[in-house]
């Protein structure tokens, strides 16, 4: 009797080393890009992600970041453990969910919502992708489609924007071979300048998510004639990258899952208030003839990038099946090119 | 019953004249409240807000906000015309919000250093509730100076007749700004319009920099240090926030010194916060006491950056009468000189 409580109480002691050498914390350095720093929307929503983590066993440092370019930096130099950017800015690291910001891929949040909510369901075929060399990606955020800000509302049509100048983002190649195809003039630009080359007049044309419509004033660019072509080019996210190695074990599955399950909606539900700020006539609609047109160059054009390696085929499959899913009367759903 | 038609023809008669003085009466209380509602706004403006700006106690100053600013704007109703207190009155209400929230976050750092994990996101919640009305408050005192004042536009200011109207234009900026930082660290649930960042950018060109104690281009250029699009071709923004720093401590407004340390924090540079701390805390000598108010609410919103700082390092915020330290300061028991002298 004597023996079997000291046993127990052994067994149990035991047990209780375990439990807490188990919840031992593992301290990671969280970096964060927002453009606005500590004070903006992604880190909000990655301070909470930091006071979960902290309930499965890891104690995030967390640091703001305004340029991108560093925060992308520190994350590959070693300094920071796990990183929040946009998903074009970790497509060197990731080519598979780099390719979710592809042109035209995800027409619209419902899309976006399914293939995040297929990312994150740890499938033994999708989680494979998920990691590459010694990256891997650890959570999805939506941060707004993006659209076509113009001077003019006459521009409605692609043929239209031929020999119009653009401001596009340096680093994604895809939107400067885009703009070349359809014939307009690509201005390298980057986060700080191409609102103020809009709305000074220096370019035609932006392209950008609603959020910058107005904290950006975009409206100004407009002036009285322009508008917002309501045809979705692309869907930007933000994606939380880690390096592998220094996850303790199931920390990247639980981190997809609280990513998905309690701050995807946060996020989209500030992605959706920035479109209170545009009224009706700001919008330039377009014809289901010219969107089916679009639907179809924007699909060449991925075929293209695709075959360059700018985009990854496996992602372009999945996304093409998606948007079959949800909408089956697409002319693309019939031959299976993507 | 019987009632005769004298009875109650007289009866009616005695209704009408009834219903004639009730009229007079309301009416007379309507010219009474307007003109007692002109008289508060005027007295307000004249005598209480100089006097609350000499006293150095924000606490007081959040107290006068939260009690007066409904019954200043009840007079609203009656035709008097509260706009131009009505920005002043809501930023000091915003305050007492403002140091809630500030306390919830706080107990968030605490928590989450010591693990607790269940506490830190209830004080997460709690810190985002008073956030919300926070920014609620700063979003009606901008409100209130953009109805009043206008907004600036392509180099156009508003017309500012006195010193008061610059004082409540400056104070509507800095509102808006922080309407906007507050709505979006409690998950942007009012949806405050984000283009006010860069009206306010503009705005704050419209008064004297110098007269101002170096807050105009203070504010501007904290703006540009937090989004860089909007600053100028060749603009330094940290060259031009040490202008106004200097400006403000020669002036004995320590406003513009706050800012520096509020933008260096949320850019995530630790060097430059402390720097404006420990600034803050050696220029404390020549406050200007007509505006201790507004020294004070500077070192309100400096002992809130630097007891955050303080609290995730050490779990305790900036100890009494340390402004201006840190707990990794070297601090060393050996004197200067050389002891062996004394022997």
């Amino acid at each position: 009797m004597r023996i079997s409580r000291f046993l127990s109480v052994a067994v149990a002691a035991l047990a209780l080393g375990f439990t807490s050498q188990a919840s031992a914390n593992t301290q990671l350095r969280l970096c964060v890009f927002d453009i606005i720093g500590s004070s903006g929307d992604i880190f909000n929503l990655m301070r909470d992600y930091r006071t979960a983590a902290l309930g499965e066993g890891v104690d995030f440092r967390m640091r703001a970041f305004t340029d991108e370019n560093i925060a992308y930096e520190e994350l590959t130099g070693g300094q920071c453990d796990v990183a929040a950017i946009t998903g074009i800015r970790g497509r060197q690291l990731n080519s598979y969910t780099g390719s979710l910001d592809s042109i035209g891929a995800i027409p619209n949040y419902d899309a976006l919502r399914m293939v995040v909510q297929v990312l994150s369901s740890e499938n033994p075929r999708i989680t494979p992708n998920l990691r590459h060399g010694p990256y891997e990606v650890i959570g999805i955020a939506p941060m707004g489609a993006a659209y076509l800000f113009v001077k003019d509302q006459s521009i409605n049509n692609v043929n239209a924007l031929a020999g119009k100048s653009i401001a596009v983002m340096e680093y994604d190649v895809a939107q400067g071979r885009m703009a070349s195809r359809v014939g307009m003039s690509p201005v390298m630009s980057d986060i700080t300048n191409f609102s103020g080359r809009f709305n000074n007049h220096s370019v035609d044309i932006c392209f950008a998510p609603m959020a910058a419509y107005s904290a950006l004033e975009l409206y100004r660019g407009m002036g009285p004639d322009g508008g917002i072509v309501d045809y979705t080019l692309g869907q930007l996210t933000m994606q939380l990258i880690a390096r592998h190695d220094k996850l303790p074990e199931g920390f990247a599955a639980w981190s997809r899952k609280y990513m998905f399950e309690n701050l995807y909606d946060r996020a989209q539900a500030v992605v959706d208030n920035a479109y209170n700020d545009v009224s009706d006539d700001r919008w330039i609609r377009v014809s289901e003839d010219d969107t089916l047109r679009y639907d179809e160059m924007m699909r060449e054009a991925r075929i293209d990038l695709t075959e360059q390696g700018v985009y990854s085929k496996e992602m372009m499959s999945l996304l093409r099946n998606i948007r079959c899913r949800l909408d089956s009367s697409r002319g693309e759903c019939s031959e299976n090119l993507e | 019953m019987n009632v005769s038609p004298t009875l109650l023809g007289s009866f009616s008669r005695l209704r009408l004249a009834l219903l004639a003085s009730l009229l007079v009466v309301l009416q007379g209380c309507g010219i009474i409240y307007k003109t007692t509602g002109d008289v508060l706004i005027n007295y307000g403006r004249a005598e209480m807000v100089p006097y609350l700006l000499m006293d150095d106690d924000v606490a007081m100053g959040c107290a006068t906000g939260e009690a007066l600013t409904p019954l200043l704007l009840s007079f609203e109703a009656v035709g008097s015309n509260p706009d131009r207190l009505a920005p002043l009155v809501y930023t000091v209400a915003a305050t007492c919000t403002e140091a809630l929230a500030l306390e919830q976050e706080l107990r968030y750092s605490r928590a989450l250093k010591d693990g607790r994990v269940a506490e830190a996101q209830d004080a997460r919640t709690m810190q985002k509730r008073y956030l919300r009305v926070t920014a609620q408050r700063y979003h009606k005192a901008y409100q209130r100076t953009t109805a009043q004042y206008g907004e600036a536009d392509n180099g156009q200011c508003p017309r500012l007749r006195t010193d008061f109207d610059e004082l409540v234009w400056l104070v509507g900026q800095i509102a808006g700004v922080q309407a906007v930082l507050n709505d979006g660290a409690s998950d942007a649930s009012l949806g405050i319009p984000r283009d006010i960042a860069a009206k306010v950018e503009r705005g704050a060109a419209c008064v004297d920099n110098e007269k101002w104690w170096g807050v105009p281009n203070g504010t501007r250029a904290a703006l540009w240090s937090i989004l860089p699009m909007f600053a100028p071709e060749g603009a330094d923004p940290w060259r031009e926030m040490d202008r106004s720093v200097r400006m403000g401590f020669e002036q004995g407004v320590r406003l513009p010194s706050a800012l520096f340390a509020i933008a260096a924090h949320s850019v995530g540079d630790e060097q430059r916060v402390r720097r404006a701390v420990r600034e803050f805390a050696k220029n404390d000598q020549h406050i200007d006491q007509n505006y201790a108010m507004l020294d004070a609410l500077a070192e309100f919103l400096i002992t809130g950056v630097s007891d955050r700082l303080w609290t995730e390092a050490t779990g305790k915020r900036t100890p009494f009468g340390g402004l201006g330290t840190f707990w990794d300061d070297q601090r060393s028991s050996q004197p200067a000189f050389d002891i062996d002298d004394l022997l």
